[in-house]
């Protein structure tokens, strides 16, 4: 190889190749030129107050979301003492963590969704155990009109909401009926891929591309409801 | 995709979201996740789905529930009574000294309640002081996964540069020329004095060296550069590095330490 010019040459430069079996580890990314989603002034208002100990904040968004986060929690763990507890912790972790909430980084909700969810794996991962109780639950078609009662009085923002699980529900029809399964058990149960895969005796990469080609659709679906509005 | 198939980390958000990866699967994510806005913005796209799917379900949790947070808030807090109404009812005439009773009891409830709340205070402050030392390390870590995935890359070049002098130190590039991008790393080459720093100068085929990465090694002679960026357009044939002055320099201005060619695959 020439070396470069108008500089001193290399003494004794050697060289050394890795060699091409290593595995990939990282692979190229494409853009992605979707928009972050935004934040909804009236919950990013107060978390902003709950960030400042402002305890009905808090209250107010308990009131609002407690009921979709139990659902979930409940989902996960298959026992209210346990699901209870981990709503308890979830609104207790919020309190906390409320000054470094990054409001430019998604909605209230997807953070405490997150938290909620995490905190019900781990619950459920530590105990070994799996909430079968809800495995047929979690197979059926979801109801046009999901739903098993609100923490709060009926407001606008409640036909909003309701408005919203239809849209999700019929986002969740939209999909093949194994994605949905797939979907279902890794969303509502915290199946890991290879508990689904053990679970439907599938082959791992089947279930893998199932619930990526699963998500991937409901991104596509539901990103109008997310990008830029209120959640 | 096919069982332990490689797989690329924009596979991987789609189930990092739901938390359904192994541990091996969420490490390589999350190291990938440190780097790549790209990844980190889809990731946030995921999680607003996952919050979606949240809503398309209730169920009305027990009505003490919300009681049971506010007493763990206030708890948490440390500063206000549950029920402190009660506490300041003015004393019942005619019964002083049950009142008394009361008063001094109460007192030292507050005494209580405040050491209490100073207790919990200290222990929260070291909760997060620990969660803090945690959230350092694991950043670390990320950081120190992430240059170990760009070593990985099969298309990366490692170029190794000897010393042109008695001195002994070492020097390896990792080279990605797809990437554009390389990594330095040096061993035994001593802290350059006050004032001066060392220089990476890239060397194209043909035209004067281009200067890159200003920088100094640790006490004991070790070195990691990350992140070196190669301008694109440029063949690069080799590395060299150069004590300059603190801010760098333009061209260089002493002679070569360390150099070494790029290797030919």
């Amino acid at each position: 190889m020439a070396g470069p010019q108008g500089w001193t040459p290399f003494p004794g430069a050697t060289s050394i190749r890795l060699s091409s079996a290593l595995p990939r580890r990282l692979a190229p990314f494409g853009a992605m030129a979707t928009p972050l989603p935004t934040v909804t002034e009236s919950d990013q208002s107060l978390l902003a107050r709950v960030a400042r100990g402002d305890e009905p904040a808090l209250e107010r968004l308990y009131d609002m979301y407690s009921a979709a986060l139990y659902a979930v929690a409940y989902r996960i763990s298959g026992e209210r003492s346990d699901a209870e507890e981990i709503v308890l912790d979830s609104f207790s972790q919020a309190w906390r963590d409320a000054p470094r909430f990054q409001s430019d980084r998604g909605s209230v909700i997807a953070w405490l969704t997150m938290i909620c969810r995490s905190r019900a794996l781990d619950l459920i991962r530590s105990r070994g155990r799996r909430a079968n109780v809800v495995t047929k639950a979690a197979m059926a078609e979801p109801d046009a009109t999901p739903g098993m009662g609100s923490a709060e009085p009926r407001t606008d923002r409640d036909v909003e909401r309701t408005e919203r699980r239809q849209i999700v529900a019929e986002a969740l029809r939209s999909l093949s009926p194994p994605q949905r399964e797939a979907v279902q058990l890794a969303f509502y149960e915290g199946l890991s891929h290879s508990e689904i895969a053990e679970r439907l005796g599938e082959p791992l990469g089947t279930v893998k591309t199932r619930v990526r080609l699963a998500m991937q659709r409901l991104r596509d679906s539901l990103r109008p409801y997310y990008t830029g509005q209120a959640v | 995709m096919s069982d332990g198939a490689p797989e690329t980390m924009r596979d991987l958000v789609a189930g990092y979201s739901l938390g359904a990866l192994t541990a091996e699967e969420t490490r390589a994510f999350e190291a990938a996740l440190a780097i790549s806005t790209e990844l980190q913005r889809e990731l946030q796209e995921y999680r607003e789905v996952n919050a979606l799917l949240a809503l398309a379900e209730v169920r009305t949790p027990s009505a003490e529930l919300k009681q049971r947070l506010r007493e763990r808030i206030r708890s948490s807090k440390g500063a206000t009574l549950p029920g402190g109404r009660a506490l300041g009812a003015a004393p019942t005439p005619g019964r002083s000294f049950t009142t008394l009773v009361m008063g001094a009891g109460l007192a030292a409830a507050v005494l209580v309640s405040v050491a209490l709340s100073l207790k919990v205070r200290s222990l929260t402050e070291a909760v997060g002081v620990r969660d803090s030392a945690l959230a350092g390390t694991r950043q670390r870590l990320a950081e120190r996964d992430a240059t170990l995935n760009a070593i990985l890359e099969p298309n990366v070049q490692l170029v190794t540069m000897v010393a042109t002098g008695e001195a002994p130190p070492v020097a390896q590039v990792f080279f990605d020329p797809a990437r554009r991008s390389a990594i330095l790393h040096l061993f035994r080459l001593r802290p350059a004095a006050a004032g001066r720093a060392y220089q990476l100068w890239l060397l194209p085929k043909t035209g004067n060296p281009i200067a890159s990465r200003v920088f100094n090694t640790e006490a004991e002679g070790h070195g990691l550069e990350t992140a070196i960026q190669v301008p694109a357009g440029e063949e690069i044939a080799g590395f060299a590095l150069t004590e300059e002055p603190a801010g760098g320099s333009p061209q260089p201005t002493t002679k070569i330490l360390l150099s070494g060619l790029t290797g030919t695959r």
